[in-house]
């Protein structure tokens, strides 16, 4: 392995990474080149520079304001469902319902209207009629359509 | 940071029980990653409120995702797949302001540790540069420096949670240590 790629594995190196044969050659390797040793110096400088980042805390209540947030999440996605899916999917059965009890009525007051219609013209048919032939003569003012 | 109680078959266990719903098990799974998500995190992000937030958003996606733990990988490799997407999704969303790490380093929202453990404002100031050196690492090879020094996970471990080879992460943990030796050295 030349250089570049020696210098690749070196963090693996350090990491304890490598198998034994990999360690091996990058041992031997070492053993030859100065460069490559001063970059394992340097890296291994980079590792006790990265401890200086010590542990933080848990913020407090994290498992307390974690069940909140599944619970608001939870709630948000039942609002959600009832907003873009129920609401909607209500609405329009509402709607539809109303058009069918509309129609409902309408055909029953329309029925009741037209039966009373033909009835009342029947009536005046018959009046007509019975004016017609018991009027004192002024029957076409009571069949006048008036 | 692991915990010792920690098994893969009592993770996957427990992970089982979360997908059907059962909270204790649940409980058990936060209190024992809490601590390594939100300083992955913390790490990454370099904002306290920030890790804390994204550390939120993950059990939650845990919560809501259980369900789709097959148990193909650990569950810590499963977890912190969440962790890294999440990171990544913030670093992206941050993308379009400036990052809260101001220009010495000092980031106002960290908790004070840090300065209260150092002696000296010369070893505060060098934790500063350290932290500073690492917000400034690409991505893909801060995670992988991360997961590697702070959380002890294997390469192979760390190729597996960022979905790429050994191979690939060995190269970006020494170009991540590199970058940070050239970064620290000019600060001498």
């Amino acid at each position: 392995m030349d250089c570049p790629n020696i210098r690749n594995k070196l963090s693996a190196y350090v990491d304890g990474e490598l198998s034994p044969e990999t360690k091996a050659l990058v041992d031997r390797h070492l053993e030859t080149c100065a460069d490559c040793r001063a970059v394992l110096v340097r890296l291994e400088a980079v590792e006790s520079e990265l401890d200086r980042l010590v542990d933080v805390e848990v913020k407090p209540y994290f498992e307390t304001r974690l069940r909140q947030r599944i619970a608001d999440r939870r709630r948000s996605r039942a609002t959600g469902w009832f907003r873009l899916v129920a609401l909607p999917a209500g609405t329009a059965v509402v709607m539809l319902l109303a058009a069918v009890a509309g129609a409902q009525l309408g055909r029953v007051l329309y029925g009741r209207r037209s039966s009373s219609t033909y009835q009342s013209t029947a009536a005046v048919s018959q009046t007509s009629t019975l004016d017609l032939l018991d009027g004192p003569g002024g029957s076409f003012y009571v069949t006048g359509g008036q | 940071m692991t915990n010792p109680e920690a098994s893969p078959e009592r993770d996957l266990n427990l992970a089982v029980r979360v997908a059907r719903g059962d909270e204790a098990a649940f409980d058990e799974l936060v209190r024992e990653y809490q601590h390594s998500v939100i300083n992955t995190i913390h790490r990454y992000v370099g904002e306290y409120d920030a890790a804390d937030d994204i550390a939120q958003e993950v059990f939650v996606i845990v919560w809501n995702k259980a369900g789709m733990f097959r148990g193909k990988s650990t569950f810590s490799t499963w977890l912190y797949r969440i962790v890294v997407n999440q990171c990544l999704q913030f670093r992206r969303r941050r993308q379009r302001r400036p990052a809260a790490v101001s220009i010495d380093g000092f980031d106002p929202d960290s908790p004070p540790e840090a300065l209260q453990i150092a002696e000296d404002r010369e070893q505060a100031e060098r934790t500063a540069a350290v932290r500073r050196a690492l917000s400034e690492l690409p991505d893909r090879q801060r995670i992988a420096l991360i997961l590697s020094h702070y959380e002890e996970r294997s390469y192979r471990e760390i190729a597996d949670i960022m979905g790429t080879s050994v191979g690939s992460v060995e190269s970006l943990i020494f170009r991540a240590k590199d970058g940070l030796r050239s970064k620290l050295a000019s600060l001498k």
